[in-house]
C-alpha cells in the first residue's frame, strides 16, 4: 500500500516544479523578439498609442517588477487577460474551454499506444527471433521515427484525400451541434443520445488519434518486449514452466507484472511526448484545444495566455508523473523505501 | 543537521550566489552601453532567472523522479555515470547562480533605473 508521506512528498514537489516552470516561460518569453503592445495596436498604430498600451500593461515597467507581479498572480491561479488570442477573455475561461479537447485527445493517443503496444511487445517477447518478431519490431522502429508532422499530413492524404472515407479536420461534422457539458466530444454526444453525433466525432477522432498513438504504441512495445524478454529468462519462470504450468499462464501470470514495472515508468515519462505531439496534432487536424492555443499565442506574443497554457501543461505532467509513481511502488513496494 | 553539517553547505551557497551576482552585474554592464540602463538590467534579469528556474525545476524533477530515470537507466543498461546525487547537486548549484544573478540585477535595475 502507498503511505501518505510518499504522496505528499511528490505533491509537495509540485510547488517548486511549478515555480520553475513558470519562471522559466516568464524569461523565455521576455527574451524573445516581439512586443504584445505593438502587436495589439497594430502595424499602423502611432508610438504614443504603442506606449500607452504598454503603460496599461505594464509592460514599462522594469522586468524585476513584472516577474514579483506574475508570481502573485501565479500563486492566486489569476492568469489575467489575453491580449490577442480571445481579447479581454479571462485566460483561466479559455484553458477551461480547451484543456477538455487536449486531454480527450491525450488520453485516447495513450490509450490506443496501451491497446496495441503491449499486445505487441509481450507477442514479440514469446515470440521471439520469429518473422511475428522481427516485423513487430521493423513496425516499432518505423513508428519511433515517423514524425507526427509527417505521418499526419500523410495519413491525411490516404484516407481523405485518396481514399476519401475519413475527414481531414475538426472533431465533429459542422451539421452537429453539440453543448459541451464536459468537453470530451465522445462523451458529450453520448450524453445527448445523439448516435450519429457520436459516430461522426469517432470519425473525426480516428486519424487525430492513430497519428497520436503510432509513437505510444511503437515505443511502448519495444519496451515491452526488452521487459518481458528479459523477465521470461529468470529462473523463476523456468521454475513455474518445469512444474508443468502453461506458457501463457506463466507469461500473463507471473511474467507481465515484473515486466510491467519500467514500462509503466516510460508511460509516465512518455505523457510529456504525448502532450507535445498533441501540440502537433491539433496542428495538423485543426482542432481547437491548448495545442492550437499555444501555438496561436505564441506567435501573436500573447503572454498570459503563454504562460497559463504551459504551467498547465507542467501540472499535468507532474500529476501524471505522480500516478505514475504511486503505481510504480504498487507493483514494487521497494521503490517506496 | 548539525552545525558541522551547515556550515560548508552555507559556504557552498555563498559561493554560488557570489558567482551569480558577478556575472548577473558582468551581464548588465556589457549591455549597458548597447542597449540602454533598462534595457540591459531587463536582459540580465531575464537570463538569471532562467538559470534560476531551469535550475528549480530540473532540481525538483530529479529529487520527485530521479529514482525513476534511474531505474530506466539500470533496466536500458545504459552506463552514462548519471546518478541522483550528482544531478541534485548539479543543479542545486545551478539555482544558486540563478538567485544571486537575478539579484544582482534587480540591485542593478534600482541603482541605474529607480524603483
Amino acid at each position: 500500500m502507498v503511505s501518505n508521506r510518499f504522496v505528499l512528498k511528490r505533491l509537495l514537489l509540485l510547488f517548486p516544479v511549478l515555480f520553475g516552470v513558470a519562471t522559466v516561460v516568464f524569461a523565455i518569453l521576455h527574451l524573445s523578439p516581439g512586443d504584445p503592445a505593438v502587436v495589439i495596436a497594430g502595424d499602423r498604430a502611432s508610438q504614443e498609442f504603442v506606449e500607452q498600451i504598454r503603460s496599461d500593461l505594464g509592460l514599462d515597467d522594469p522586468l524585476w517588477q513584472q516577474y514579483v507581479r506574475f508570481l502573485g498572480d501565479v500563486a492566486t491561479f489569476d492568469f489575467g487577460q489575453s491580449y490577442q488570442v480571445n481579447r479581454g477573455t479571462q485566460v483561466s475561461q479559455i484553458l477551461v474551454d480547451r484543456l477538455p479537447i487536449t486531454i480527450e485527445l491525450a488520453l485516447l493517443g495513450q490509450f490506443a499506444g496501451l491497446l496495441f503496444g503491449l499486445p505487441l511487445g509481450i507477442l514479440s517477447a514469446v515470440k521471439q527471433d520469429t518473422w511475428t518478431d522481427h516485423l513487430t519490431r521493423v513496425g516499432a522502429l518505423s513508428g519511433i521515427s515517423v514524425p507526427i508532422y509527417w505521418s499526419g499530413p500523410l495519413l491525411i492524404l490516404l484516407f481523405a484525400q485518396f481514399l476519401g472515407i475519413l475527414p481531414t479536420s475538426g472533431r465533429i461534422g459542422s451539421e452537429y451541434f453539440i453543448e459541451p457539458a464536459t468537453g470530451l466530444i465522445l462523451v458529450d454526444t453520448l450524453l445527448a443520445g445523439n448516435v450519429p453525433a457520436f459516430q461522426s466525432a469517432v470519425v473525426h477522432l480516428l486519424l487525430p488519434v492513430v497519428v497520436l498513438g503510432i509513437y505510444q504504441m511503437a515505443l511502448l512495445s519495444r519496451m515491452m518486449r526488452s521487459s518481458m524478454v528479459e523477465v521470461i529468462r529468470q529462473d523463476y519462470i523456468r521454475t513455474a514452466r518445469a512444474k508443468g504450468q502453461g506458457s501463457k499462464i506463466t507469461v500473463m501470470k507471473h511474467g507481465l507484472r515484473n515486466a510491467f514495472i519500467p514500462v509503466i515508468t516510460v508511460i509516465g515519462i512518455q505523457f510529456g511526448s504525448l502532450l507535445g505531439g498533441a501540440v502537433l496534432t491539433e496542428t495538423v487536424f485543426e482542432i481547437n484545444g491548448i495545442g492550437t492555443l499555444l501555438v496561436d499565442a505564441i506567435s501573436r506574443s500573447d503572454y498570459p495566455v503563454v504562460q497559463g497554457t504551459v504551467l498547465v501543461f507542467a501540472v499535468l505532467y507532474t500529476l501524471v508523473n505522480l500516478a505514475v509513481d504511486i503505481t510504480y511502488s504498487v507493483l514494487d513496494p521497494r521503490i517506496e523505501q | 543537521m548539525t552545525e558541522i553539517d551547515v556550515r560548508p553547505f552555507g559556504r557552498a551557497v555563498t559561493r554560488w550566489v557570489g558567482v551569480g551576482a558577478c556575472v548577473g552585474a558582468v551581464v548588465a554592464a556589457a549591455l549597458l552601453s548597447v542597449v540602454g540602463a533598462k534595457a540591459a538590467t531587463d536582459a540580465s534579469f531575464a537570463l538569471g532567472t532562467l538559470v534560476l528556474g531551469f535550475g528549480v525545476a530540473t532540481w525538483a524533477g530529479t529529487v520527485g523522479f530521479g529514482e525513476s530515470m534511474a531505474a530506466v537507466q539500470d533496466h536500458l543498461g545504459g552506463e552514462s555515470g548519471w546518478n541522483q546525487g550528482g544531478a541534485r547537486q548539479a543543479f542545486a548549484v545551478l539555482t544558486w547562480i540563478g538567485v544571486g544573478w537575478s539579484a544582482a540585477a534587480v540591485v542593478a535595475s534600482i541603482l541605474l533605473v529607480g524603483l
